[in-house]
């Protein structure tokens, strides 16, 4: 294989490969996700019952009111990575706020 | 599209049988697609939506779309869009995670599932042990000597590894995987963000003009979802479905069971020939059915629907809309499922109308409309005539 030089040495994935590369990203962010929620419901398990086994988180389902918060910090978590390249141009205070998941204030507090 | 739903659904008898559930891994993994779903429809699409409404390319061909005197053919336009949109790095950001919800779909879901089989099995066994239906109440036959049209069977429908048939666990991978934490957020191909698509099957159900049903007749009814819907509307109607798909009948017979509603499953090609009597049905429902049928095997099956009808009979269908009654935009968003979600006839049939296949094949009285946003789901629905003209004549 002819491997291209660049100013920084060999470009082995060419430019082609960027796909690949978010597709790396992502399998990441879901890992990152995986051992976030692992850690809410060991946190929340630990505060309800004292102890708990691994097992237990491994079957352990969320209903109720702690499914609604996990899944309010996943959507938080989903919209920050995927929503990184965005991030770059939309810049306002409320939008950055939004992206957060945070209520945005009132106009004065942000000065728009 | 694959629309399943749950299996421990809220219509299941409080304490009837065990649950199953993923592990944490496979339900977070899951989970996280749902939510990247969620914002590539709900916030990445809107952005790209207004960024081609705002180039003059984009506009131009918006008016031509909507024009009764079009510049372009439907091809074109969509081509011509398509390339705007190419254009926008939004679009394109919002596509990729399209897809690669899509693809992880299986590439996460297949191990969550396989990793608790034992399990799965465990609760299968336990949950038709407490069903309540009477075995006899039901039917399932196979046709093992089926001829499967050359069209269908290499087709990985969805990204699906090894098609409908290429996983024993499929079932339970929709039910209690893909179905709740990815499907039920809506935001892929013709379903809106947020769409219920349990609600949307009731409310194409409650498109029969009739107030009851004796026969009901579903083509291409898979998992037995659809019938599911039918039964709680129609609770008087024999219920009859047929498949290509063995594992997908099997699974709805497994279903009907569970939740104690007697249905008739057979395996056919139902462009071909159904194995009915003529004239023996009063309604046929089809749901997602068309956009999965080349053309002209949709014109045979329309034939053969007419002939297994009664006179008077009604059909309902909901299928994604065609081209025509969808923006400029949701129309490249509707064809890219075609390249890029392995729905090799999803263009072909939105070209068309079944409006008139539905004609052609004698139906009358045959109208079309939305009942959801973005134009789905999309409803056409006809009557077969009381007497067909040769009758009349006599
Ligand atoms: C997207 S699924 C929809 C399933 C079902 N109608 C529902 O609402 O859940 C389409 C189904 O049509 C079936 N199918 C496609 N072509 C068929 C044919 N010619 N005869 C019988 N079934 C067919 C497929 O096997 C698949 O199960």
């Amino acid at each position: 294989m002819n491997t291209p030089k660049t100013d920084t040495g060999p470009d082995y994935l060419g430019p082609e490969s960027v796909t690949d590369v978010a597709r790396m990203v992502m399998a990441l962010m879901s890992e990152v996700w995986i051992q976030r929620d692992r850690q809410i419901v060991t946190e929340y398990l630990l505060e309800t019952q004292g102890a708990v086994t691994r097992q237990e988180i491994d079957d352990f389902v969320p209903t109720g009111d702690l499914a609604e918060r996990i899944a309010a910090e996943r959507q938080r978590f989903a919209n920050l990575v995927a929503g990184a390249p965005i991030a770059a141009t939309q810049r306002s205070v409320s939008q950055i706020l939004e992206r957060a998941g945070m209520d945005v204030p009132t106009a004065r507090a942000t000065g728009t | 599209m694959t629309f399943l739903t749950r299996l421990d659904d809220g219509s299941l008898k409080e304490g009837a049988a065990p649950t199953f559930a993923l592990s944490q891994r496979g339900r977070a993994g899951l989970e996280i697609l749902g939510a990247i779903q969620t914002f590539s429809s709900g916030t990445l699409r809107p952005m790209a939506a207004a960024n081609f409404e705002e180039n003059p390319q984009g506009r131009m061909l918006g008016e031509d779309h909507a024009s009764a005197t079009p510049a372009f053919s439907e091809r074109e336009r969509i081509a011509k869009a398509r390339t705007v949109c190419e254009g926008d790095a939004i679009y394109r950001l919002e596509r990729f995670f399209q897809r690669y919800v899509a693809e992880e779909n299986f590439n996460r879901g297949i191990p969550a599932i396989e990793e608790r089989r034992a399990e799965f099995l465990a609760y299968d066994a336990a949950m038709a042990q407490g069903s309540d239906a009477a075995p006899e109440a039901g039917s399932l036959t196979l046709a093992e000597d089926l001829a499967i049209p050359a069209w269908f069977a290499p087709i990985e429908w969805h990204l699906e590894p090894g098609g409908w048939d290429g996983y024993d666990l499929y079932g339970a991978l929709f039910a209690f995987g893909v179905g709740p934490y990815v499907f039920s957020k809506g935001g892929y191909a013709a379903v809106g963000i947020g769409d219920d698509i349990v609600g949307q099957r009731l409310k194409t159900i409650r498109q029969f003009p009739k107030d009851s049903y004796a026969r009901i007749y579903e083509p291409g009814c898979g998992g037995v979802s659809t019938l599911k819907a039918v039964h709680s509307v129609f609770p008087e109607a024999e219920l009859h479905g047929a498949d290509l798909s063995p594992l997908l009948l099997k699974n709805g017979a497994r279903m009907a069971a569970r939740f104690g509603f007697p249905v008739h499953l057979k395996q056919a090609d139902c462009a071909t020939d159904t194995g009915e009597a003529d004239a023996s049905f009063d309604g046929v429902i089809t749901y997602a059915l068309h956009h999965e049928l080349p053309p002209k095997a949709n014109r045979a099956l329309f034939a053969e629907l007419f002939r297994i009808m009664k006179p008077g009979a009604d059909i309902v269908i909901s299928d994604p809309p065609p081209f025509r009654a969808v923006s400029m935009f949701h129309a490249v968003i509707l064809d890219w499922d075609t390249l890029h979600r392995e729905e090799p006839f999803f263009s072909p049939v939105l070209h068309e109308s079944l409006d008139a296949m539905l004609e052609e094949a004698g139906f009358e009285a045959v109208e079309s409309y939305a009942i959801g946003q973005d134009q789905y789901p999309w409803i056409t629905r006809a009557r077969k005539p009381e007497s067909t003209a040769v009758e009349a004549q006599a």
